[in-house]
C-alpha cells in the first residue's frame, strides 16, 4: 500500500508509527484506537500529523463499511425474501417487517411502503414491532413527499421505549424536520436505555450513529462505539425448541460508514492546517469530499494539492485522475476522458494510476473500453505487488458490471494466495467485493471464509455471515457425504 | 427449474416433471480439440476404485471420472441430468420416478462388447449398498429410502419413508453395473471390482501400474460425448513437498491439493495457475472412546486445553488457515459463530485431569488407578509432510506438560485405515475430513455408525446428538435444520470426541496449457470431461 505522508523522523513506540502500521495491515478499528487513545498526548507540533493519520485511518474504514452495507442490504434481500416465503407453521412473525427495512436501505421504497402497510394491520408482530414499522412507514411516506401522513403516524409513537424514541429520532433526522431535535432524542433514548440496566439495543445505537453523523457530532459518535458489540442482532426469534431466526438492523452498517466519513474529512481538515501535513491531507481530503462530501468542495481540496510545491508526481497525476472524474460527475464526460486518456500516455503504464482511473470508471458506471483493453494487458503481462492493483481494479470494474466471472479472475490475480483470507495481507474492500463475487456464483463457502477471517477485526460483519449463511443452506444441494482427506 | 424442485420439495403441492435434455452425440460440440494426457499428482493412493466401499477423497476423484448418477449437480448448483433423462415425482413428495437415458453404455469389459445401462443396474446399485454385509458409510445416507422397484427396462421408481429436504440431490449417488462384482448381492473390499471398476463415466480404468498409478483412458462411447484429454494418470506421492517439485519440473501437470507452505512458489510462477476450489475440510485429533480413559470427557477437554492450536498454525502452516471451534468448516452455512474454540490453558487442562481422578506418578505422568495415561497416536504415512511431523511432535510436547504420555505411530494409508476403522486399533489418530456442502454429520457421531468401516471409528455415543441428528434429517424447514446444526456445534465443542483443530487453505495448482478448468469443490473432476489441452500443447 502506498500511502501519501509527510515523513518526519518517528520516535520509538510513537503511536501515529503503531498506528500506520495497524494501517498497512488493513486494521483500520485497531489504528484509531491507538490514535484517539493517544491524541490528547501527543505533542502539538505533531498533532497536525496525528490528525492525518486518523483522517486516513476513517477514510478507508468508511470506504469499507459502504461496500459491506451494500453488500449486507443486497444478501439479506435475497435471504429475507427467500424467509418470507415460507408458510410452515413456524413462520416467522418479524421476517416482514426486516423485509421492509430490508427494503427501505435497498431504495426499494414502494416495495418497503407496501410491506409495512401489510404487516402492521397484521397482528402477527408485538406492539412495538409495529411502532418501529409505523414510524419506517411514516418514513416511506415523508420520502415520498406526503409529511401529513408520515406525522400523523409518528405523533402516536410511545416516546418512553429508548428503541421506539430513537428510531423516530433517526426518522426525523433522514427527513431533515427542523424543528425536532433528533440528537437530543438520541441522547435520550441512550440514557434511558443505559438505566434500564437490560443492556444497550443494537437498534438504539444505530439509530444514534445516524443522528449523531448527519448531525456532524462525530465525536459523539465515535465515543459510541466503544460501548457496543457490533455483531449484536436487533431480535431473536425463537420459534419452537429448535428453531431460532436472527434479524440485524442493517443501517448499522451505513452509519458506521457515514460516521467514519465524516470524522476523515473532520481530521483532514483539521491536518490541512499544519505545515508539513497540508499536502498530503489536501490530497487525502479531496478523496474523502469525492466519496462522502461535495464534488465542489473535493475539486477544491484536489486544486490545492495541485498547486502545492514538493508533492510526488505519482500522487499529482492521480489527483489529475481525480480531477477528471469530478469532471465526469459534472457532466464534462469528453473532457473527463481526455484527460484520462492524457495522463495515461504520460504515465507510461503506471499500475497505480491506471488502478485509479479503472477505479473511478468503475465507480461511475463509465465505458472505458480502451482503459480495460489497456490494464488487462498490463495485468495479463506483468506480475508482482506492484500489479495487484491493475488486477483488483479490473476486477472491481467487472463487479460493477455484474461480470462475476471475470471479476473472480482478475481479484484471485490480485490476491496474496498464500495468506488468502487475511486481511493482513489483502486489502478488505477487496477481499469483500471478492466475497460478493463468490457468493453470486453460488461459491458460498468461499465467501464465507473470507467474512469469516474478516468477523475478527470488523464484527460488525456478522450480519452478512448469518444472512449469507442462511441463504447457502437454503441454496445447497448436495447427498450428505463425508470423506477422510 | 430451481423454483419448480423448491416448490415440490417444500410444499409437495404438486406433480413436478423434470424433463432433462439430453443429445445423442458421440463428440462434444464445443469446437475444443480432443487429445493430449494429464498427469495429476495425488497424496496417496486409492484404497478401492468403487464408488461404494471407499471413503476417501482420493478414491472419490478417482470414481467421480468413472461412474455417474441419475442426476448431478452442476457449477450453478442447479441438478442436472445424468442417467435420467427425466424425473417425476408425487404430489406427496414421496414417490420419484427416474426415466432412464437409453444411449448410455457400460465401459466394455476385456474382450466383451459393452453392455447396456438399465433399469436393472439402478435396482441392483440400490440393494448393493443397502445390503448389511457391504461395506460402506453409505447406507446412512439413503436411511429415508423404503423401496426402490424397476417399472420397466428404463425406468424406476425410488418411495420415501417420508419427503425430505433436498431429496433430489441425494439420487446423485453412483451407479455401479449388475455384472461388475462377483458377488450379486453385497460388495466387500475382496471383490476384484473394486480394484478394476467398469462404469458409465467420462473415462475407462486402463490399469493400475507397479508404481501405483491409475491409467484412465477416454471413453469414446460417453453418452455425454467423448471427454477431450485423451488419458489421465493419477500419480501417488508419499511426500507432499516432492509432488510441488513434481509440478514445478514439468513431471505432472496438476496437483490436486497444493501444500499451504508451496503455495507462494507456485503464485510466483506464471507457468501456472493455482484456483482456489473451497473444499469444506477441517483437520482433528480424533479419540477412540472405547478407551476407557478417554470415555471421559474431561479427560478429552483437558487435552484440547492443552493443545495451542493457535501456535502450531503459525509455526508449521505460516498461518494459512483457520482455528474452528467445532464439526462444521467455517465455510459452511452450519457453522456456530457464536462458539469459540477452547482456549489453550494447560492449568485448566490440569485441573480437569485432577477432577476425573488422575494424579501425577512419580515418572510425571497421570495415572489412575494404577493405570498410566499413555496414548497411541496414529498419523497416515501419506500425511508425513514436514508440518504434520511437526505437528504430531508439538502434540506429544503439549500433552507432556499436563503429564499425559503419547505414542506416535506413523502407518502405510492402508493399513492405517485397516487400524482406524477397521480393527479400532488406536487411542488418538490425527485426520482430516472433507464434506459437500450438505454439512451433515450422522456418519461421523450417531452411534448406529459405530462399527468396522463406519466413519463414527471413535464408538462416540450420546442420546442428545443423536436425537438432535435425527431430528434434523426428520425437517422440511431450513431454518430450523439450520439451528439444530448450531446446536449440534456446540454441544460438540463441549464434548470434545475430537480436538477440532483447523481448515488450511485448498488450491489446486495446474498448468495454463490446461484450459476450460472447472473443479467441482468436492468431487473435483465432476466437469472434466469439458478440459482440454490445445493441440499445440498436446505433446
Amino acid at each position: 500500500m502506498v500511502v501519501l505522508m509527510a515523513a518526519p523522523a518517528y520516535p520509538a513506540h510513537d503511536p501515529v508509527k503503531r498506528a500506520m502500521e495497524l494501517y498497512r495491515m488493513h486494521r483500520y478499528e485497531d489504528a484509531a484506537a491507538v490514535l484517539r487513545s493517544s491524541m490528547a498526548s501527543v505533542e502539538e507540533g505533531r498533532k497536525s500529523i496525528a490528525h492525518l493519520s486518523l483522517g486516513l485511518v476513517y477514510l478507508k474504514n468508511a470506504e469499507l463499511y459502504r461496500d459491506l452495507h451494500r453488500t449486507s442490504v443486497s444478501v439479506h434481500l435475497d435471504y429475507l425474501e427467500r424467509l418470507a416465503a415460507f408458510r410452515g407453521e413456524a413462520r416467522s412473525r418479524l421476517v416482514d417487517l426486516y423485509l421492509g427495512e430490508a427494503l427501505l436501505e435497498g431504495g426499494r421504497l414502494g416495495e418497503a411502503t407496501r410491506a409495512f402497510e401489510r404487516w402492521i394491520p397484521d397482528k402477527s408482530g408485538r406492539e412495538k414491532e409495529r411502532e418501529i414499522a409505523r414510524v419506517e412507514l411514516g418514513l416511506c411516506y415523508h420520502l415520498f413527499g406526503d409529511e401529513e401522513k408520515a406525522k400523523a403516524l409518528w405523533k402516536s409513537v410511545n416516546q418512553n421505549d429508548p428503541e421506539l424514541l430513537s428510531e423516530l429520532a433517526a426518522a426525523y433526522s433522514k427527513t431533515g424536520l427542523a424543528d425536532e431535535d433528533s440528537p437530543a432524542m438520541c441522547d435520550r433514548a441512550l440514557a434511558v436505555a443505559r438505566q434500564s440496566g437490560k443492556g444497550m439495543p443494537i437498534r438504539v445505537i444505530k439509530n444514534a450513529l445516524g443522528v449523531y453523523a448527519r448531525a456532524g457530532l462525530i465525536e459523539k459518535g465515535l465515543d459510541l462505539l466503544g460501548l457496543v458489540d457490533l455483531k449484536a442482532v436487533s431480535s431473536e426469534e425463537v420459534l419452537g425448541e429448535n428453531k431460532v431466526l436472527r434479524f440485524y438492523d442493517l443501517a448499522l452498517l451505513d452509519n458506521l460508514a457515514q460516521v467514519y466519513g465524516k470524522a476523515s474529512i473532520e481530521y483532514l481538515t483539521k491536518a490541512t492546517k499544519g505545515e508539513g501535513s497540508r499536502n498530503a491531507a489536501s490530497y487525502y481530503l479531496g478523496e474523502a469530499y469525492a466519496i462522502f462530501g461535495s464534488i465542489d468542495r473535493s475539486a477544491e481540496a484536489t486544486s490545492s494539492f495541485l498547486s502545492s510545491d514538493g508533492t510526488p508526481q505519482q500522487f499529482k497525476a492521480k489527483a489529475k485522475a481525480r480531477q477528471a472524474a469530478l469532471l465526469y460527475l459534472q457532466g464534462r464526460k469528453t473532457e473527463a476522458m481526455d484527460r484520462w486518456n492524457e495522463l495515461l500516455q504520460q504515465g507510461s503504464n503506471s499500475p497505480d494510476l491506471l488502478a485509479d482511473i479503472l477505479s473511478a470508471c468503475g465507480r461511475l458506471g463509465v465505458e472505458c473500453s480502451e482503459i480495460v483493453s489497456k490494464a488487462a494487458a498490463l495485468a495479463e503481462a506483468r506480475e508482482g505487488k506492484g500489479f495487484s492493483g491493475v488486477n483488483v481494479a479490473l476486477g472491481r470494474y467487472y463487479l460493477g458490471k455484474k461480470d462475476y466471472g471475470k471479476t473472480i479472475a482478475y481479484m484471485e490475480a490480485g490476491r496474496n494466495k498464500g495468506n488468502k483470507n487475511r486481511i493482513e495481507y489483502n486489502d478488505p474492500l477487496m477481499l469483500i467485493n471478492l466475497a460478493e463475487a463468490y457468493y453470486r456464483t453460488m461459491q458460498f463457502s468461499e465467501a464465507l471464509e473470507i467474512y469469516f477471517a474478516m468477523s475478527t477485526q470488523f464484527p460488525a460483519v456478522r450480519q452478512i455471515q448469518v444472512a449469507m449463511q442462511g441463504v447457502y443452506s437454503m441454496e445447497q444441494k448436495s447427498a450428505g457425504d463425508a470423506r477422510i482427506l | 427449474m430451481k423454483r419448480l424442485m423448491s416448490i415440490l420439495l417444500i410444499t409437495s403441492l404438486v406433480v413436478c416433471v423434470v424433463m432433462l435434455p439430453w443429445a445423442n452425440a458421440k463428440r462434444k460440440t464445443d469446437g475444443n480439440p480432443d487429445g493430449g494426457t494429464l498427469n495429476y499428482g495425488e497424496y496417496g493412493r486409492a484404497s478401492t476404485l468403487d464408488p461404494i466401499t471407499s471413503n476417501d477423497m482420493i478414491s472419490l476423484r478417482i470414481s467421480e471420472l468413472l461412474f455417474n448418477g441419475l442426476v448431478g449437480i452442476d457449477e450453478k448448483q442447479e441438478i442436472v441430468p445424468e442417467l435420467a433423462e427425466r424425473v417425476v415425482t408425487s404430489e406427496d413428495g414421496l414417490k420419484y420416478t427416474f426415466y432412464l437415458r437409453k444411449d448410455v453404455t457400460w465401459h466394455p469389459k476385456e474382450g466383451e462388447e459393452p453392455k447396456p445401462f438399465t433399469a436393472d443396474d439402478v435396482i441392483f446399485t440400490y440393494n448393493v449398498m443397502m445390503h448389511p454385509k457391504t461395506i460402506t458409510s453409505l447406507k446412512v445416507r439413503f436411511e429415508f429410502i423404503e423401496s426402490a422397484a424397476k417399472i420397466d427396462d428404463h425406468t424406476v421408481e425410488f418411495t420415501l419413508k417420508r419427503p425430505i429436504l433436498n431429496a433430489l440431490a441425494k439420487f446423485s449417488f453412483k451407479i455401479i453395473p449388475k455384472h461388475g462384482p462377483e458377488n450379486s448381492e453385497f460388495l466387500t473390499r475382496e471383490d476384484p471390482f473394486v480394484h478394476k471398476p467398469i462404469g458409465t463415466g467420462p473415462y475407462m480404468l486402463r490399469n493400475i501400474t507397479g508404481d501405483h498409478e491409475v491409467i484412465l483412458v477416454a471413453n469414446e462411447d460417453y453418452f455425454q460425448g467423448r471427454p477431450h484429454i485423451n488419458k489421465l494418470i493419477a500419480k501417488p506421492f508419499a511426500d507432499q513437498n516432492i509432488m510441488s517439485q513434481a509440478l514445478m519440473f514439468n513431471a505432472i501437470d496438476m496437483i490436486v491439493l497444493v501444500n499451504p507452505r508451496d503455495i507462494p512458489q507456485v503464485q510466483g510462477d506464471k507457468r501456472f495457475v493455482l484456483q482456489p476450489y473451497n473444499a469444506l475440510s477441517y483437520s482433528f485429533f480424533g479419540y477412540n472412546m472405547r478407551n476407557p480413559l478417554l470415555a471421559d470427557k474431561r479427560v478429552r477437554k483437558a487435552i484440547t486445553h492443552a493443545v495451542n492450536r493457535q501456535e502450531m498454525l503459525d509455526s508449521f502452516f505460516q498461518g494459512q488457515g483457520t482455528i474452528i471451534s467445532g464439526p462444521y468448516a467455517p465455510g459452511s452455512w452450519a457453522y456456530n459463530l457464536d462458539v469459540q474454540p477452547l482456549p489453550y490453558d494447560l492449568e485448566k487442562a490440569i485441573e480437569l485431569l485432577n477432577e476425573a481422578g488422575f494424579t501425577r506418578g512419580a515418572d510425571g505422568i497421570m495415572e489412575k488407578d494404577g493405570q498410566k495415561l499413555s496414548l497411541t497416536l496414529k498419523v497416515p504415512i501419506e500425511k508425513e509432510s514436514e508440518a504434520i511431523k511437526r505437528v504430531v511432535l508439538a502434540f506429544k510436547n503439549y500433552l507432556g506438560k499436563i503429564g499425559v504420555d503419547i505414542q506416535a505411530e506413523f502407518k502405510e494409508w492402508l493399513a492405517w485405515k485397516e487400524d482406524v476403522f477397521h480393527t479400532h486399533e488406536f487411542d488418538v489418530i490425527f485426520a482430516s475430513w472433507v464434506f459437500d456442502d450438505s454439512a451433515d454429520i450422522t456418519s461421523l457421531f450417531h452411534s448406529s455408525e459405530i462399527g468396522p468401516w463406519m466413519n463414527n471409528f471413535g464408538a462416540y455415543a450420546n442420546p442428545e446428538v443423536d436425537s438432535l441428528i435425527v431430528e434434523s434429517k426428520l425437517t422440511l424447514d431450513h431454518e430450523k435444520r439450520r439451528t439444530i446444526y448450531r446446536k449440534l456445534h456446540s454441544l460438540l465443542a463441549d464434548e470434545c470426541p475430537y480436538t477440532f483443530l483447523w481448515t488450511l487453505t485448498n488450491y489446486a495448482a495446474y498448468h495454463k496449457k490446461l484450459r476450460h478448468v472447472a473443479i467441482h469443490p468436492y468431487k473435483f473432476f465432476s466437469f472434466a470431461d469439458g478440459w482440454y489441452i490445445p493441440e499445440q500443447d498436446q505433446q
